[in-house]
């Protein structure tokens, strides 16, 4: 290596450039900035030292230590878990080159170390049962590379050990060298600078626990036989409170993928035209079935079989991709639905292309939908797009509600948007509806072999049934929806959560900010500002007439959401699973209880308005007192069901 | 005045009938189409022994450093003086802060810190990037002058928006900027070195921005922290795609 000094060249040039002058080229951004270090600055420089500190770590791991001294530094080791789930700790690989088997193999031959040392019995114990912890989760994390759940006495004898010890802690003592700063001045020398993160000891054991829980419980999502139902199983995971930490979310997107198969049951295409067959396209033969008899039939046209062989190759990726966004935290989840919102806008416009192909081919006939309207077709496969868009459209509406992103001067247009969305969705239900019972009528009239007739039939009612139970959701969602956009137009009638004017800016602008993940969408078309507001604030209509159309409304909500009470989780067959029979349903029924109880809390809040009506003083006290009680606390039924607290009429 | 009659229908649309004129309530006010420097006026106040200076580079040697020491007691991570650097020397102007005139030097005691360029080739976009005000002298407005003075000469300069991150526990921020006229447009998920989370904020400035057209890319902020310093991940991530199969959860 040769070396030049270029002290006095680098004097001299800087002689040219003022203090505070930045020289730079364009790819110099402020990510690049944030990464800079300032040499001599011992808060970002590891090499900067007192005098007489030496640079490498005085923590000699080698040397011997108390049994009590080891049960501390291997509680602290637990305590640092990162959230963020990458391969690398704080910049340090974690042992990557060694099998699970082999340290496992480590711990266990430890342990029977241990058990034949002459230490104290009471520290025995103790690092008995860490040692013995961590050759248990070795042994369910090498599982899970399988695909493989734990049985539930493994998971058990985990939280046992926990509890063991956390009762053990006190015996430790500290060993703060094995902890320094210098590895923390070591973390401020990677790009950008990183502080570590601490959490409190009973905070790392209760995170523990939640996700040994968290990892038993998400293989009953493998209950799951049908497309359908395993994204109910998924949603039930995403919307769970608290939502699962980051492993185990990571298993779930890894059951989508692993060995190329969804849920280690079925290849992604075809998963994709099981969901679409359940949906839109019941005893078609355009769709294969998984294990099936015969392939696609196409009638004989080549057009076709190319055109939905290339729709299929295209599609499932996006529709996988469906279920691994659930498996995001929920910040990440809502931008990943905006961004698939528009992916899935621009394939609709395309598939109907696809469509047309398969009318002509089919020699289908149109048939009257709407009374009085004219003659249409089916359009199967945009049909079964635009359901799924919608469905993305609502969860990405609400998780606004969850995530606190609107003001609460936004909460009425907000509710009137997804009390919007909610009809056009039931439109194109009862849409599907239509053409799945002529499809049913055609079956019937066919001159089937009566096996193969009979199984027609069933698919085509089943298919009948399934739309009627989303239609019962979503209707719920509408009528609860109504009441709640009610419920905030008539607050702000009252001056409560009203807009404080202001100076930058305008309403307008703040519309288009509000819609811009919708505003490129082109169908459900996108309203206008002044048509939104029209809608929003129901200008021509006085408020005791608002109450009292709400007042049916919240009504209704709670006979919805009783219905939706009623049915299961599934639509489809599940498989046995004892070990996990009950969670999703347990799930389920608290979300739905939460979402009734939301619906019987905005019933109770009408009255109260109406009451309020002509009471001026109420209103001023309200202006200063109303709150919208934030997730978790007292008065927040539901995660995206915002019922505001009032003072008491 | 009477407006229509319309039959409910099957999807629970209200009815409308006649309403009387004192019951109709005006919608929410669009404001006035002032200046920015009109509208400056009426948010901008200027406390007694307070005087508002805009940056420029000869008051490095001086109050740079009370910059950096007034922001750094707010910041869980040490800047580096690049990033001071990295926006004085190509924004200067549009860094103004507040001294104490009736201290012996003048001291700084607020300041805010901005910056305006394209945004990903699409939108002009204003980012104002710190903002601090020293303890005892908060409850002023110096913080609400500071960013008006800020967002006035952006729009000047023909800014189509304004975007801020700001922490979610950071309830103060909010108000302030949400009274201003900002929306919340995204949440990010421990966005934060500390732990915290945080929501990004943006102000129109002129309608249709949502509609101007934008690179594609991955904003590597948008990445956990602990992804951010992989090069793999930020290098070369073009589609969402990618972003699932690097296991980003």
């Amino acid at each position: 290596m040769i070396t030049h000094d270029i002290t006095a060249q680098f004097h001299s040039a800087t002689r040219h450039v003022t203090a505070g002058t930045l020289v730079k080229d364009d790819h110099f951004s402020l990510f690049e900035a944030v990464g800079a270090l300032e040499i001599g600055d011992p808060k970002m420089d590891s090499g900067c030292l007192e005098p007489g500190e030496s640079l490498d770590q005085e923590f000699d791991m080698t040397k011997d230590i108390l049994p009590e001294e080891l049960i501390w530094l291997m509680d602290e080791l637990l305590n640092r878990e990162e959230e963020d789930f990458t391969t690398q700790l704080f910049n340090r690989e974690l042992l990557h080159k060694f099998a699970g088997e082999s340290i496992s193999q480590i711990a266990f031959e430890a342990l029977i170390a241990v058990g034949e040392s002459q230490i104290n019995p009471q520290l025995k114990d103790a690092i008995s049962a860490r040692l013995g912890f961590r050759h248990e989760v070795l042994g369910m994390l090498m599982k899970h590379t399988n695909s493989e759940a734990p049985p539930s006495s493994h998971t058990t004898t985990m939280h046992q050990s926990l509890d063991a010890q956390q009762k053990s802690q006190p015996l430790s003592k500290p060993v703060s060298e094995a902890f320094s700063t210098k590895l923390q001045r070591r973390l401020a020398s990677t790009v950008p600078p990183r502080p570590m993160v601490t959490v409190s000891m009973d905070q790392a054991w209760n995170f523990w626990h939640q996700m040994l829980d968290d990892c038993s419980n998400i293989f009953s999502v493998r209950q799951a036989t049908h497309s359908q139902d395993l994204y109910i199983a998924y949603q039930i995971f995403a919307y769970s409170s608290p939502q699962p930490s980051t492993y185990p979310r990571a298993l779930l997107q890894m059951f989508l993928t692993n060995e190329n198969l969804v849920g280690s049951r079925i290849e992604p295409s075809y998963f994709l035209e099981e969901d679409i067959r359940s949906l839109t396209l019941p005893a078609s033969q355009l769709l294969r079935v998984a294990n099936g008899t015969y392939g696609r039939f196409c009638h004989g046209n080549q057009r076709v079989a190319d055109a939905m062989q290339e729709f299929i190759d295209r599609f499932e990726h996006n529709f996988v991709n469906l279920y691994r966004a659930l498996c995001l935290n929920s910040c990440r989840m809502r931008r990943t639905f905006c961004h698939a919102l528009l992916e899935w806008d621009n394939l609709q416009a395309q598939v109907e292309e696809l469509d047309a192909i398969i009318q002509e081919a089919v020699h289908e006939q149109r048939t009257p939908y709407l009374p009085g309207s004219p003659p249409t077709f089916s359009f199967s496969l945009s049909s079964w797009i635009y359901h799924h868009k919608l469905n993305i459209l609502q969860l990405t509406i609400q998780m606004g509600f969850e995530l606190a992103i609107y003001a609460p001067h936004e909460l009425a247009g907000m509710y009137w948007y997804l009390s919007s969305i909610c009809d056009i969705h039931l439109s194109h239900l009862e849409r599907i509806s239509h053409f799945v019972t002529a499809k049913d009528t055609e079956v019937k009239r066919s001159k089937m072999t009566p096996a193969v007739k009979e199984k027609a039939i069933k698919e085509c009612k089943d298919a009948l049934d399934r739309l009627y139970k989303q239609y019962a959701w979503i209707k719920a969602t509408q009528l609860l929806a109504g009441t709640m956009h009610g419920i905030f137009v008539v607050l702000q009638r009252y001056g409560v959560f009203v807009n404080q004017q202001p100076l930058y800016s305008s309403d307008m602008m703040r519309y288009e900010i509000r819609m811009k993940p919708f505003l490129g969408l082109s169908i459900p078309e996108p309203l206008s500002h002044d048509d939104s507001e029209r809608e929003v604030q129901m200008q021509n209509i006085d408020t005791e007439e608002i109450l009292d159309q709400v007042t049916g409304f919240s009504a209704d909500a709670k006979k919805a959401w009783e219905e939706v009470s009623k049915t299961t989780w599934n639509m489809f067959p599940i498989t046995n699973d004892v070990n996990h029979a009950s969670v999703l349903t347990e799930r389920r029924t608290a979300d739905l209880k939460d979402c009734l109880k939301a619906a019987i809390a905005a019933s109770l809040c009408v009255l109260s308005l109406k009451k309020a009506l002509k009471n001026d003083a109420w209103k001023e006290k309200a202006q200063k007192e109303a709150r919208l009680p934030a997730p978790g606390v007292k008065g927040r039924w539901h995660r995206w069901w915002i019922l505001p607290a009032l003072p008491p009429v | 005045m009477a407006g229509t009659v319309r039959m409910q229908t099957s999807n629970g649309r209200l009815v409308r009938h006649a309403m009387n004129d004192e019951e109709r309530r005006p919608l929410t006010p669009t404001p006035t189409n002032l200046p920015a420097s009109e509208i400056g006026k009426l948010i901008q106040t200027s406390p007694p022994d307070i005087a508002y200076i805009q940056y420029d580079i000869s008051l490095e040697p001086k109050y740079l450093p009370q910059m950096r020491a007034l922001i750094a007691k707010d910041l869980s991570e040490p800047y580096s003086i690049y990033v001071y650097r990295y926006f004085l020397y190509q924004w200067p102007e549009l860094c103004f802060f507040a001294i104490d005139t009736s201290t012996p030097d003048r001291d700084l005691v607020a300041v805010v810190i901005c910056k305006l360029e394209k945004h990903r080739c699409g939108p002009l976009r204003g980012y104002i990037a710190m903002l601090a005000t020293q303890e005892g002298y908060r409850g002023k407005g110096l913080a609400r002058t500071l960013v008006s003075k800020g967002i006035d000469l952006m729009i000047a300069k023909d800014a189509d928006e304004i975007a801020l991150e700001t922490e979610e526990t950071n309830v103060a921020a909010m108000k302030l900027y949400e009274s201003l006229g900002f929306l919340r447009s995204k949440k990010l998920h421990r966005y934060y070195l500390n732990g915290n989370s945080a929501y990004r904020l943006l102000l129109y400035l002129k309608p249709g921005v949502a509609s101007i057209p934008m690179d594609e890319y991955v904003d590597p902020y948008e990445l956990p922290p602990s992804a951010q310093d992989d090069p793999m991940l930020v290098q070369g991530l073009e589609d969402r795609e990618e972003l699932f199969s690097r296991g980003i959860v």
